[in-house]
């Protein structure tokens, strides 16, 4: 089953003479265990295409398909309940809750799914562990650099697993975008090794050397689809029509 | 700066503006309220002299005029009048001229004319209602005038406008009953008019001053103080979040190279423009709901102001103290945030709380010391110790906001998830929160505080003497002294006057009965000539009283007279009339009592019969029944008379009873039911109004700055109801600590009611008063906000 299906995605803001098409007959597939990079100049529909995909605005047109769901087919809520079980998302900045320490952070989509706090708790520090931030916890988002805390964005991102057992869908919207390259790297190395031990991935981004990190990259210009490319690996995007 | 964020900008304005319209239409009223100061000229002694029911007769009028310059003024006579309202009773009859020394301020037409000739009248609106006429139809009243009278005219009284007045050509006064001058004499004058009137000079007040402004500027300053504590607080923590917003542009600036101070006047330049363009729109609004609203206050009040405008006194202290609050509120974050490390700033990071643990003990030291100082100024009636003392206990109380939203902070780990982002939220912007919450206490703290005094004063109401049972009203006849006693010995001997008024009386009181009240006396007795306030003679007598044993000795003791129990007077007090056919005494207790005048004459009356007789102190507690009255061979006589109501005496009856009355009886009537209720429902009702309206404000303020929150909590999956129980949560911390602390300043002053050195108040805890409140508003408060926060996510607001 794929992780993901866009197909026909239009998507039209404004009325009358402010008409405007973010999105127009956008058509994706992420299988299992892909990483997708969405890659594009400012206003051609890139975070659109995300908050499509995760449920968090409707199309005007087109369909919607996370592991085997057809979004317009569900009730708010039950999309609500599907992004907690089913899909992470990490943004480009303020990503936590200034209010919570980053272990709670990590913890709040098990807890909002009625998860018991020593539950929520044990999962969030295997998660936090997982991109190297145990000893980070219990600070506050306040108290951590940039870095830290997209890696926390990440680590709640993947905490939960689906109640089927299947892997998560990862929604990146320029996770590096306000990283050094020291810090991005290793927010794309987790993001990676995510993917490749199964869990699906669209990451967003205008740096074409991360974008070299995904299995494929999709190009977007004035909300369509122009291009599809194959990483062969770093810095391979480097030059180009794409850049 | 001042042109960004304008929607806070507006919202603040708004709140400034609002509370000066409040406040600038509550000082213009206080300061206006006072009545105009009637003009006598030169003179400085109002006399009132009696007619005794007989036409004006030049002699008096001769006196009066040689004894000062100002001369004749009015002359007042209870008639009554036949036909439409007889319900309406007496009637002030006047010949006073617009032109005399009294009606130019104490007579102003509002329509047709006044009246020149015989048989044209003018009438006061009230009395025009009453008799449904108006200006060129015809009246007939009795008592004044054979034939009808044209009313030419409706004039009213600017200091009461209440009055029952019918004004007449000047001289068309027939049967004056007294006659009032406003005279310049001094004691040597005064004195000669004593000689010469004798019981029948009723006053001769001295024409006092107008009264000092004082107590209204310090009404309107505390008035104006306490609005704009309210209203700083809750604009500190809107610039709070201003500031915040601002926080990289601060960072962006200093990074320029602007200076700390050069930050702050950014801010304070700000909440300047803010507070001058609320307090002039608050001002200007203020002054038109003042002019819109003049003529009901003076309706309500009964008077029309002395004067209505905006002075510059009450203006100026208003605009300046408003634009301070809001500069100071501006001042305050800017303070903070302008102190913070550039890359903090950049970074948009939020300064570092600092400790409250010093600031928690200055303001418990301030609350409690405070607090004592109260107590001690009401106790020894300092007023200024007192006054100092709740100011100072009430900034104590304030100040330890910061050190409960720190500890809601601490809580807060251990609540659910909605409720902990909702309490930590809270703690981390402390400057925000604690202005919030102290707004917040001061809402609340204030109208707790009367709910708990006026509860405490109520309480102490139901140890005093029972009242007169509220469908009765007692009258009785006074002597020239103004005392009750000693009653005539014969009633019959009263001149009319005193049976009109009567009659007059129960007028006013439709569908009344009059039951006399008589006491008993020895026929044997010989009778003691007396002379009453009306100038009638008439004979008193020594009559029964109760010999009740009193002291350590047991020495009896003359106690209250006696009254008749009569079937009727049995009857008006609802009880069994057969007691009227019984022979022995009737009291509240068995004693071994004796009945007796001073003059010798006693019986002994061993075994009274206990039944429940009126606990009014205006009444006698021992009463004799008619079957006694004629064993013991007594006689029995008329001392004053029961208006028997069908229902409870109205506000208006009891207002047209003590109009009516003027000195002509001693008039006990009920006193209306306590006002302390009504006090507190209203004290009540703007507790949960201001408390909820200011946590409406906060909260929604505090939830305007979580957009982002919003959009990460939609990201991570929470349903819609999250945001509301957040909301919910950080309505329901907000008022539960609020109510905490708004609880000892309510304490406060029902420790400045209860500490006053007559010991009157004891200290009572109202509890359910006290509980009403914090419990209500808190459950209120979450509910509202659950209910009316949006759980649309920015990406759904986005068309």
């Amino acid at each position: 089953m794929n992780a993901l299906e866009l197909v026909g995605l239009t998507k039209v803001h404004g009325t009358g003479v402010n008409t405007f098409r973010a999105l127009d007959n956008v058509s994706l597939t992420v299988g299992p265990g892909e990483l997708v990079a969405v890659m594009g100049p400012s206003g051609s529909g890139k975070t659109t295409l995300l908050t499509i995909a995760g449920g968090l605005e409707a199309p005007t047109e087109g369909q919607v398909i996370v592991r085997g769901h057809d979004l317009a087919s569900m009730t708010r809520d039950q999309r609500a309940a599907l992004r907690r079980s089913s899909v992470g998302y990490i943004f480009q900045e303020f990503n936590l809750l200034s209010a919570l320490t980053a272990v709670e952070n990590v913890a709040m989509p098990l807890e909002l799914d009625g998860c018991s706090s020593a539950t929520a708790r044990r999962l969030s520090m295997e998660s936090l562990a997982r991109v190297g931030l145990s000893d980070r916890a219990n600070h506050f988002p306040d108290d951590l650099s940039g870095g830290e805390r997209q890696r926390i964005a990440i680590a709640r991102a993947l905490v939960s697993r689906g109640q089927d057992g299947q892997h998560r869908l990862l929604l990146a919207d320029e996770p590096t975008g306000s990283l050094d390259t020291v810090n991005g790297d290793a927010v794309m190395e987790v993001l990676r090794s995510a993917c490749d031990e199964g869990a699906s991935g669209v990451m967003v981004t205008h740096d074409a050397r991360l974008a070299s990190w995904s299995d494929r990259i999709v190009f977007l210009r004035d909300g369509v689809v122009v291009d599809e490319a194959v990483p062969d690996g770093p810095e391979s995007l480097l030059v180009g029509d794409h850049q | 700066m001042t042109q960004r964020e304008w929607r806070q900008q507006v919202l603040v304005t708004s709140l400034i503006a609002s509370a000066l319209t409040l406040v600038t239409l509550s000082a213009l009223t206080i300061n206006n309220i006072s009545r105009a100061d009637p003009d006598y000229g030169s003179a400085n002694r109002l006399v009132k002299v009696a007619t005794n029911g007989q036409p004006l007769d030049a002699a008096t009028v001769a006196a009066l005029l040689s004894a000062g310059p100002a001369g004749l003024s009015s002359w007042r006579l209870p008639v009554v009048f036949l036909g439409q309202a007889s319900s309406e009773g007496l009637i002030e009859f006047s010949d006073l001229g617009l032109s005399s020394p009294l009606g130019a301020t104490n007579l102003r037409l509002i329509t047709g004319r006044m009246p020149t000739e015989p048989g044209e009248i003018a009438l006061t609106p009230r009395l025009r209602r009453t008799l449904s006429s108006k200006v060129g139809s015809e009246v007939t009243l009795t008592g004044e005038g054979e034939g009808p009278l044209t009313v030419v005219g409706i004039v009213e009284d600017p200091n009461d406008l209440s009055r029952r007045l019918a004004v007449v050509a000047p001289g068309q006064v027939r049967k004056p009953s007294f006659v009032i001058g406003a005279l310049r004499i001094d004691d040597t004058q005064l004195a000669s008019l004593k000689t010469k009137f004798g019981d029948r000079l009723l006053r001769s007040a001295p024409i006092e001053p107008g009264g000092s402004r004082v107590a209204s500027y310090f009404a309107i300053a505390l008035l104006a103080g306490v609005a704009m504590l309210e209203v700083g607080l809750l604009c500190s923590a809107g610039f709070a979040v201003l500031a915040r917003r601002r926080l990289r542009q601060f960072g962006m600036l200093s990074a320029l190279g602007a200076s700390e101070r050069g930050l702050r006047v950014t801010m304070t330049v700000t909440g300047v423009i803010v507070g001058a363009l609320g307090a002039t729109i608050g001002i200007a609004a203020g002054f038109l709901a003042s002019l819109a609203l003049r003529g009901r206050f003076e309706n309500w009040l009964g008077w029309r102001f002395a004067s209505w405008g905006l002075p510059l006194a009450v203006v100026a202290p208003l605009l300046v103290l408003a634009v301070g609050t809001s500069a100071l509120a501006a001042w305050w974050p800017a303070r903070s945030i302008s102190r913070l490390s550039i890359v903090n700033a950049l970074a948009a990071r939020r300064p570092v709380s600092q400790s409250a643990k010093r600031s928690a003990t200055v303001a418990m030291v301030a609350a409690v010391g405070g607090a004592a100082l109260l107590n001690w100024g009401v106790a020894t009636v300092t007023v200024l110790a007192a006054f100092i003392g709740l100011l100072v206990a009430l900034g104590g109380v304030l100040l330890l906001a910061p050190t409960l939203i720190r500890q809601i902070g601490k809580l807060s780990a251990h609540l659910p998830l909605s409720a902990r982002i909702a309490g930590r939220d809270l703690a981390r912007h402390q400057t925000r929160s604690a202005s919030a919450l102290a707004a917040i206490v001061l809402a609340l703290g204030i109208p707790l505080g009367i709910v708990l005094s006026s509860s405490s004063a109520e309480a102490q109401l139901r140890h005093e003497p029972p009242n007169l049972p509220a469908h009765l009203a007692l009258l009785f006849q006074r002597d020239a002294g103004g005392r009750n006693e000693p009653p005539p010995r014969s009633f019959d001997s009263e001149t009319e006057t005193v049976a009109v008024a009567l009659a007059q009386m129960q007028g006013l009181v439709p569908g009344s009965r009059v039951v006399p009240i008589q006491m008993a006396h020895d026929p044997t007795d010989a009778p003691v000539p007396i002379t009453y306030a009306t100038g009638v003679t008439a004979e008193s007598v020594s009559v029964v009283r109760i010999q009740v044993p009193m002291g350590d000795r047991n020495e009896p003791t003359w106690a209250d007279a006696v009254w008749v129990a009569t079937p009727e007077l049995l009857a008006a007090w609802k009880l069994d009339p057969a007691l009227a056919e019984r022979d022995e005494l009737l009291g509240p207790k068995r004693a071994d009592l004796r009945v007796g005048s001073p003059n010798g004459w006693s019986s002994e009356v061993t075994e009274p019969i206990e039944f429940g007789l009126p606990q009014h102190p205006g009444a006698a507690p021992y009463w004799i029944p008619e079957g006694a009255i004629a064993s013991r061979k007594l006689a029995t006589v008329t001392v004053g008379w029961a208006i028997v109501a069908r229902s409870s005496i109205t506000s208006s009856q009891r207002a047209a009873l003590r109009s009516a009355n003027a000195d002509m009886f001693s008039l006990d009537l009920p006193d209306p039911p306590g006002s302390e209720a009504s006090i507190r429902l209203v004290a009540s009702l703007i507790a949960y109004g201001a408390g909820l309206a200011v946590l409406a404000m906060t909260v929604g303020l505090i939830r305007s700055e979580a957009k982002d929150e919003k959009r990460i909590l939609a990201a991570v999956g929470a349903p819609a109801r999250t945001q509301r129980w957040i909301a919910g949560a950080t309505a329901g911390l907000l008022s539960v600590a609020g109510s905490i602390l708004a609880v000892p300043i309510g304490l406060c002053f029902l420790l400045a009611m209860t500490s006053n050195p007559s010991g009157k108040n004891p200290f009572t805890v109202p509890w359910r008063n006290l509980t009403v409140i914090p419990l209500g508003i808190p459950l209120i408060a979450i509910i509202g906000a659950c209910v009316l926060t949006s759980t649309r996510t920015a990406y759904e607001a986005r068309k």
